[in-house]
């Protein structure tokens, strides 16, 4: 298995087949504020799209042929109805995602996420395969926010991973200046090697795991892992470990 | 053209004349004579006359303005004529109103009647309404069934019924229109109430007499134009009473509320204690919450059970029934010291305090002079009060405080205009009553002061709006209104409309806060110990030791609404305190201060002359003069002191530099300076610069700064440009524009029938400032809040002034470098940081630390292999 970083994204090869992984979307955020009463405008879509065009630039670039392009989980973000914004948004993305293969190279994974909840009702949901988890030769990929036992099978090395939203406040020297960042975290739980994905949502600024609880069922060492900060154009630094940081 | 006048008294008989037979026999069997306050605006009321009266606290200013009202609702109903609407809406900020009117209005009414009834005299029942927030159904029901004709409401009540159809039709035809404790106003709240106003006055087919009562508050002109609008005519009635003022100041020595030496801090609670002795009921203003607490807790350390029962806290962030229940306590007289940081500052009647004790400094001396007002309500009595100051800075200040006080000096208020966020709320609750045409609304808009020269573009960004057309191709969701272009009319949208308008009503800002929950030790973990402000958090790091309600705590993890954290922590703090409740000092007393300073400095040399000289100036005792002359000798001897025409810098090295401006210019001033300031100097070399402010003066820290470049770089040409650059990058305006988006309508509190706590509507401030800038960099709700925070929150208009002085050279800046801060420097830096000037983007900034991080790990690698 191969692991290649791009943005937000990773771009992994199993068994010779390539896919583009992508961590939390939630889309339809903007109108579950606005039910909670919180005007701020609907561009978040549009963002989400510039940002998969860069990507698919550079898998093209690259000469990459994909296999499959899946989705860790919380796709949509209410969780009790499907709503107006998520409903477009969604068809939106599907018919932006079938726009981007040529010749139907490759298949939509929705993994489901705790937000996910009403996505069969998606009309066009039939042209992607929506599971719970799925396992690629020694991978599994899930959302992360609960335990199963086909992760524990022995064949299986990789854990990755939505859910946490992870970021990182970097301060410099003085600790005048705080900035947080979203950032990959890669580490070890009981022999299986974990990858957690930021969230691709421009709008949520994620979790300094740091300071915040994790809403896990497992308990990660997450000092012990590795921390690579999601930068400008596509690029992703590495930063060490969280604990030292 | 409007004209605004100021009046004499009228003739006791010249009053008495007007007064009906039964009025006039109930006035003097209740009092000997008309009180001064009603000499001038009995008469003038009954003339039909816009008046603004301006009386000390206990001058009958309730009754004076009652009085001409009542005998007219009298006259009407002996010869029966009373009709079922309301004559007289009477607004107060307060909400504890009912006490008040009860002694003001509703008692005086029952004992006319009583005197009628004896008589045998038939006379209409005179109706009176109170609706407040806390009014209930039942009342509401009432009231609607049976028209009050004098109706007393609160700002916010008021806008609230506004919007009833009924109510419109009850105001038809009003004749009075009363605003208390309008001095209490001259903020957004106020601004609100000037167009609220203006709807009322609208609605109703008679222009109501307007009538203002203020305590002490300079310019008058301006609040009478507040209170009548533009072009109509306002006699002001600015009533001295002779009521002197006892004013005193002591000193018990240097720093003794943070003391931690227990003799020092003795001597303030043992100084406390022998004055809340001598009095009857004492009351302590201390600004801060906190402190108010730590005062409750060491007088009761040091007098252990002597002052059990008979001590309360009032703040305002303790519940209605517990303030409600120390103000019951403090009428009845069963206590014999109440402590309030400013809570207890307005109008309720509180019994009688006889000695009121301002621990810090009120910051102004209109402010000084309400403190003192509490004590010696009653009319004949005078207001007593001290100052007790607890360094020597605050010294100088009070000093000056009570000179202004003694001589009648207040310094004046402004009160915020165009102020869009509340026009956008008003607009919104102005269609949902009707059509309206374009130009009718924006007339009635421009009536109100705050607006009168409100420009066509601002009207109609605040329209586009309202009318969701920022939000382009999703307009639907986002319009509050319609607009009608071609029409020119603009009207309600949404069957919502009046439930989200009636629920969100108001422009109090609510502050993100966080609850502070312990989580060690184990025995203690769970419970709340305070809250902080969200963007206290933002800054903080796990392993931060901070001060909540002086004690110490280390942060150690977030979640939700909640922090989580260490008690009894022994180290220093690693940040600052919050300091954004302090109360700013004001400009003009600023520079009193700074003129007392060269006068001082003029007399050093002599020392029994200067003393003296100190003595008759800020009108103090011969030990207070004493140690206010060693201070300035200190402070000579150290450099030189900063005075109304002096400017020191002082610049020193620790891990960065410091440039410390000792300018003597009150925070609002010095925030606009030091900001302008740190953004030239963060411009030079692309690096963030820190800056922190107080009244005295401000810092500015970060690597290499070039004092003489950016004093240069800063003009009063350019300031406003510059510092509209500089409020972009900063932390407060993220802040401040959430505040904008409540009363703007774009953060409802409440939403299809749900009340939001501000936790879980939480939307992080920077966020909803990054989303509302890719909408439209001049978003009006946006622009609204670079308003808010460069003329509201900083002094704009002064700050230009000082910088011209120093281009005139009328204004002179002395340098000097130091080794290492001096003691007046400290005092400033220990303050800590107001705000971060981030010049350099994030990309660039983690672009470095990335490489700072690679280089340590390469350094690390090296220190291994050897």
């Amino acid at each position: 298995m191969e692991v290649e970083y791009l943005g937000k994204c990773i771009i992994i090869k199993i068994e010779n087949k390539i896919n583009l992984i992508v961590g939390d979307l939630h889309l339809g955020f903007e109108q579950a504020l606005e039910n909670s009463g919180t005007l701020i405008g609907r561009r978040m879509f549009k963002e989400m799209v510039e940002e998969f065009d860069l990507i698919f630039e550079q898998v093209k670039k690259r000469g990459l042929s994909l296999d499959k392009v899946i989705f860790l989980g919380d796709i949509k973000h209410e969780f009790f109805e499907l709503s107006q914004q998520e409903r477009g948004d969604l068809t939106k993305l599907i018919d932006y995602l079938e726009s981007k293969m040529d010749k139907g190279n490759y298949k939509i994974v929705f993994i489901k996420g705790n937000h996910d909840n009403y996505l069969l009702n998606l009309r066009t949901i039939g042209k992607v395969e929506v599971c719970d988890h799925l396992i690629m030769g020694d991978c599994c990929f899930l959302h992360g926010d609960k335990d199963f036992v086909e992760a524990w099978d022995k064949k299986i090395n990789y854990w990755i991973m939505g859910h946490l939203h992870p970021a990182v406040k970097i301060k410099d020297y003085r600790g005048v200046r705080v900035e947080k960042y979203k950032c990959f975290l890669e580490g070890e739980f009981k022999g299986k090697k974990v990858i957690v994905l930021p969230s691709f949502n421009p709008y949520s600024e994620g979790s300094d795991m740091r300071e915040e609880r994790m809403d896990l069922p497992w308990e990660f060492e997450v000092e012990k892992f590795n921390v690579k900060i999601v930068g400008e154009n596509l690029k992703v630094l590495d930063f060490g470990k969280l604990g030292k940081l | 053209m409007a004209n605004v006048e100021y009046i004499d008294a009228h003739s006791p008989e010249e009053v008495r004349r007007i007064l009906n037979p039964l009025v006039r026999e109930w006035f003097f069997s209740r009092f000997k004579d008309f009180s001064k306050t009603q000499l001038y605006t009995v008469k003038n009321i009954y003339d039909r006359k816009n008046i603004l009266i301006c009386a000390p606290t206990g001058g009958t200013k309730t009754l004076s303005a009652f009085l001409g009202i009542i005998n007219y609702l009298v006259e009407l109903a002996l010869k029966k004529e009373l009709d079922n609407k309301m004559y007289a809406v009477y607004v107060s900020p307060l909400k504890a109103l009912s006490n008040d009117i009860f002694v003001n209005l509703i008692q005086p009414l029952r004992e006319i009647e009583e005197i009628a009834k004896k008589k045998g005299i038939d006379i209409q029942e005179i109706r009176v309404g109170l609706r407040t927030g806390d009014t209930e159904a039942k009342e509401r029901a009432r009231q609607a069934r049976k028209t009050p004709h004098i109706y007393v409401t609160t700002p916010e009540s008021l806008a609230i019924v506004l919007t009833s159809p009924k109510f419109s039709e009850k105001i038809m035809a009003l004749e009075f229109l009363v605003v208390d404790e309008i001095h209490a106003l001259t903020n957004k709240r106020g601004v609100y109430l000037s167009l609220t106003l203006e709807r009322l006055c609208h609605a109703s087919s008679i222009e109501p007499v307007r009538i203002g009562l203020s305590a002490t508050i300079a310019p008058l002109e301006e609040i009478a134009k507040f209170l009548v609008g533009s072009k109509r005519d306002c006699l002001i009635a600015d009533v001295k009473l002779l009521k002197k003022i006892e004013i005193g100041l002591d000193y018990p020595g240097e720093n003794l509320l943070e003391a931690e030496n227990q003799t020092n801090q003795k001597k303030l609670y043992h100084l406390l204690d022998g004055l809340i002795e001598k009095n009857r009921t004492t009351l302590i203003f201390t600004n801060t919450r906190a402190a108010t607490e730590r005062i409750i807790h060491y007088l009761d350390l040091h007098f252990p059970k002597k002052y059990a029962g008979l001590i309360g806290a009032h703040h305002s962030s303790m519940s209605k029934e517990k303030r409600f229940e120390i103000e019951e306590k403090l009428r009845k007289g069963e206590l014999k010291v109440v402590v309030s940081s400013t809570s207890l500052e307005l109008g309720i009647d509180i019994g009688s305090i006889d000695l009121v004790i301002l621990l810090r400094s009120p910051k102004g001396v209109a402010r000084a002079l309400q403190r003192i007002g509490r004590a010696g309500h009653k009319l004949h009595t005078n207001p007593r009060g001290e100052f007790i100051v607890l360094d020597r800075d605050d010294l100088i200040e009070c000093g000056i405080l009570m000179k202004g006080m003694i001589e009648g000096k207040i310094e004046s208020t402004e009160i915020p205009k165009n102020a869009l966020d509340v026009l956008a709320q008003q607009i919104f609750g102005m269609a949902i009553t009707k059509v309206w045409d374009i130009d009718e609304i924006l007339g009635v808009i421009r009536k109100s002061y705050c607006y009168e020269n409100l420009s066509k573009e601002d009207f109609f960004d605040v329209i586009s709006y309202l009318a969701g057309e920022y939000a382009l191709e999703h307009r639907h969701v986002y319009a509050k209104i319609w607009y009608d272009a071609d029409k020119k009319q603009i009207g309600k949208k949404g069957k919502l409309a009046r439930v989200i308008y009636l629920t969100n009503i108001g422009t109090i800002p609510e502050e993100g806060f966080v609850n502070v929950v312990i989580q060690h030790p184990p025995e203690k973990r769970g419970s709340i110990i305070g809250k902080i402000d969200e963007s206290f958090l933002e800054r903080m790091k796990k392993g931060d030791i901070f001060v909540l309600g002086g004690e110490k705590y280390q942060f150690l993890f977030a979640r939700g609404m909640k922090i989580y954290v260490r008690a009894g922590i022994t180290k220093n703090p690693t940040i600052p305190s919050w300091f954004s409740e302090m109360l700013p000092l004001n400009f003009e007393v600023a520079l009193e201060i700074g003129r007392f300073r060269r006068l001082v400095k003029e007399r050093l040399k002599n020392k029994k002359e200067c003393i003296e000289f100190i003595k008759k100036h800020i009108y103090c005792q011969q030990h207070i003069a004493e140690e206010a002359y060693n201070y300035f000798v200190e402070q000579q001897g150290f450099a030189e002191i900063p005075d109304d025409k002096t400017i020191l810098i002082e610049k020193y090295k620790e891990e960065k530099e410091y440039v410390v401006f000792h300018s003597m210019y009150g925070r609002r001033v010095n925030d606009a300076l030091a900001r302008a300031y740190a953004y030239a100097a963060a411009s030079f070399r692309s690096r963030d610069v820190e800056m922190g402010i107080s009244d005295n003066g401000f810092f500015i820290a970060g690597e290499d700064l070039d004092e003489d470049k950016m004093i240069k770089a800063i003009t009063g040409k350019n300031l406003e440009e510059i510092l509209k650059e500089a409020v972009e990058k900063t932390e407060v305006l993220a802040r401040r524009f959430r505040h904008c988006a409540a009363r703007s309508l774009m953060i409802l509190r409440s939403y299809k029938g749900r009340l939001k706590s501000v936790g879980k509507q939480h939307v992080h401030s920077g966020f909803l400032l990054y989303a509302i800038k890719k909408i439209s960099n001049e978003f009006p709700i946006l622009r609204e809040a670079r308003r808010e925070v460069m003329e509201d929150l900083m002094d704009l208009r002064n700050a230009k002034k000082v910088l011209e002085g120093i281009e005139k050279g009328e204004i002179k800046i002395k340098k000097i470098r130091t080794p290492f801060v001096s003691p007046f420097g400290l005092n400033l830096v220990l303050q800590g940081r107001s705000d971060l000037i981030k010049i350099e983007d994030r990309a660039a900034f983690l672009k470095r630390m990335h490489e700072l991080h690679l280089k340590a790990i390469a350094t690390k690698g090296k220190y291994k292999q050897n």
